[in-house]
């Protein structure tokens, strides 16, 4: 089920007004002074964004940028078809590129948004970041530990604002159940059970290797990541359901209803001490991340565990008996639980909905929304919703569990280091090499 | 523990069940499955190759286990020669150019080195000899800067460059020519 986040008419003057009540402008001006700060010449004061990888979810943000009025001077994407029909959307000339470099070149262009597939993510965020552009870069962070700790070198050490979009803590429902167990509602939390559809299976007859088609830039389509030839069981979309790229729905829906539950457990600056991953791979086509999958990663002090399941068992608000929810995290403390639904919007439980905190207690930041968020906070340079340091700190469940699951076997987890304890062959899985001329 | 040639026979089964069977069981097997396996892998039928891989994947991770050492050692060693074997497929290399990468050591080292001559492959071994830790693997790519085919040798300033990275410094920018992407 491809993610749709298109904007109706209603939702974006819904947004537009909410935008004036937080004070926002519309379309969104940056005052010349803090553009100033950070060395742009913004003529007109107006955030001008690039976008990379405009096929998909890319589509949808370029549809959604442009509908908020926002200027996007460049379109990069080495699928020929996806890059036509985004400057359509965007109308005028904006410049065309299949290579981002030339992008980030563009001195009119401010900020990126980085929506290709997984294994671009690290290293199109760190260039931009270098380049001194402000980033928004698709969940999942990254593939890899090593790839996370460059991107926060690279936000921290430029000075970018990076938006990870993992848009769950944008969602009110979200912030609402985050309020109502960090204000001990349910009292202490003993584990969280979080719950997702199988991902795909190879539903299809294996397609064989091919070679490319005229409009897609094999070669630069896998960029960093090693050779294979093209077959289009991978490209596009499906390249979601193959481990050393996409990584499968752990590692990439995960990111929104695990970052939800890491925000509801104040856990950004913590790590789990040992994951375990069983499953079963799909029995057809190419893919090969596992089909169904069990994870629990235990946490310590405080004490708790995570588990995810595909599918695991579907529950419905005890308020709506007769709608089982498919996807969504279920917290248990020793005061009771509260349910989180995530699926093309989050919702939650009457009772976190209704919760309000006390005037001393825990109250989260409400969010405009997660693009109108990173906007605000590049004229601010104030923090976003979703940093790349939260990011990094969640994206660690979904690698070292596809890593347990590849090798086997339960493995015991360093989280301040973010190694393996005593397992060389898990630790070697830490970090990828990239292809050559492609480097962080 | 599963028998080899039992083994063999369901991954090459026209029942998607037995192959699935088949290479959950495979890990055991060790060393005197490597090159069946590989075999199996090339196979035209992709969903049997695929059925082959995933077993001789699976071999490779019980292999690599804490305390296994002399078994990943001994898987290895046949990785090396499906490697070196120019009469393998690409794929069937690079996979296991891969796998060498997670469980090779001091052993494979000279073989990697000998493939960075190889044009076909030569991308995947210095991949595999930057992923293996340690100050032979680093010495070897030292030595490799100077002495590969020229246009190689950036690819190999690429792997130095990384395998100097630290958690503190990767993600910023480096410069040095010698690892430019331009």
């Amino acid at each position: 089920m491809r993610e749709r986040r298109s904007v109706s008419r209603r939702k974006f003057i819904q947004t537009s007004a909410a935008a004036g009540a937080a004070g926002l402008s519309f379309p969104y001006i940056v005052p010349s002074h803090v553009m100033a700060q950070n060395g742009r010449q913004g003529a007109n004061d107006r955030i001008v964004i690039g976008s990379i990888g405009v096929g998909g979810r890319g589509g949808d943000h370029v549809n959604n940028f442009h509908s908020m009025g926002i200027q996007i001077a460049g379109i990069c994407d080495v699928d020929s078809r996806h890059a036509a029909q985004a400057a359509k959307t965007v109308g005028g000339k904006p410049f065309v590129t299949k290579d981002y470099r030339a992008l980030l070149d563009r001195k009119d262009i401010d900020a990126i948004v980085i929506a290709t597939p997984d294994h671009w993510h690290a290293i199109m965020m760190v260039h931009a970041c270098q380049a001194g552009k402000d980033v928004y870069s698709e969940k999942p962070v990254c593939r890899t530990i090593q790839e996370s700790f460059a991107m926060v070198n690279a936000a921290e050490h430029y000075k970018r604002v990076v938006q990870i979009g993992a848009q769950g803590r944008s969602e009110n429902a979200a912030r609402k159940v985050a309020e109502y167990v960090r204000n001990g509602q349910i009292g202490k939390v003993d584990h969280v059970e979080v719950w997702h559809p199988v991902n795909f299976d190879g539903n299809q007859a294996m397609t064989k290797d091919a070679s490319p088609p005229q409009n897609l830039d094999w070669e630069m389509w896998l960029g960093p990541a090693r050779y294979r030839p093209y077959n289009q069981s991978i490209h596009p979309f499906n390249f979601r359901w193959v481990m050393d790229i996409g990584g499968g729905f752990i590692r990439d829906r995960g990111n929104h209803v695990l970052s939800c539950v890491f925000w509801t457990m104040d856990a950004d600056k913590t790590g789990p001490v040992s994951v375990e991953a069983t499953g079963q791979r799909d029995k057809r086509g190419v893919w090969d991340v596992p089909h169904t999958m069990h994870v629990k990663w235990e946490f310590k002090n405080p004490d708790y565990t995570v588990t995810w399941d595909q599918p695991g068992q579907t529950r419905p608000f005890p308020e709506n008996p007769n709608n089982a929810i498919d996807w969504g995290a279920q917290f248990f403390g020793d005061k009771g639980s509260v349910i989180l639904e995530h699926g093309d919007s989050a919702n939650a439980e009457r009772k976190a909905m209704d919760y309000n905190p006390p005037a001393d207690g825990v109250h989260l930041y409400k969010s405009p929304g997660h693009r109108e968020n990173w906007l605000d906070c590049i004229k601010t340079r104030k923090e976003t919703i979703m940093p790349v340091q939260a990011g990094a700190a969640v994206i660690v469940l979904p690698i070292i569990a596809n890593i347990s699951f590849l090798v086997g076997r339960k493995l015991q987890f360093d989280p301040v280091k973010r190694e393996f304890i005593n397992d060389a062959e898990a630790n070697r899985l830490l970090a990828d090499p990239y292809r050559t001329p492609w480097h962080l | 523990m599963a028998d080899l040639e039992e083994t063999l026979k369901q991954l090459k089964s026209e029942d998607m069940n037995d192959r699935f069977t088949a290479w959950e069981a495979a890990g055991p097997l060790g060393a005197t499955a490597v090159k069946p396996l590989a075999a199996i892998s090339k196979q035209d039928n992709r969903t049997i190759g695929k059925a082959g891989k995933l077993a001789l994947q699976n071999v490779v991770n019980y292999a690599g286990r804490p305390g296994a050492e002399a078994q990943a050692k001994a898987v290895a060693k046949e990785l090396m020669e499906v490697a070196s074997d120019h009469q393998n497929p690409r794929m069937v290399r690079t996979d296991a150019l891969y796998f060498i990468g997670t469980i090779g050591g001091s052993a494979e080292i000279p073989g990697l080195i000998k493939l960075l001559e190889d044009r076909v492959v030569r991308e995947d071994a210095r991949q595999a000899l930057e992923r293996i830790p340690g100050d032979e693997s680093l010495a070897a790519l030292k030595s490799a800067a100077a002495t590969v085919q020229a246009d190689f040798r950036k690819n190999i300033q690429q792997s130095l460059h990384n395998r100097a990275l630290t958690r503190e410094s990767v993600g910023i920018k480096d410069d040095s020519a010698a690892v430019s992407m331009r």
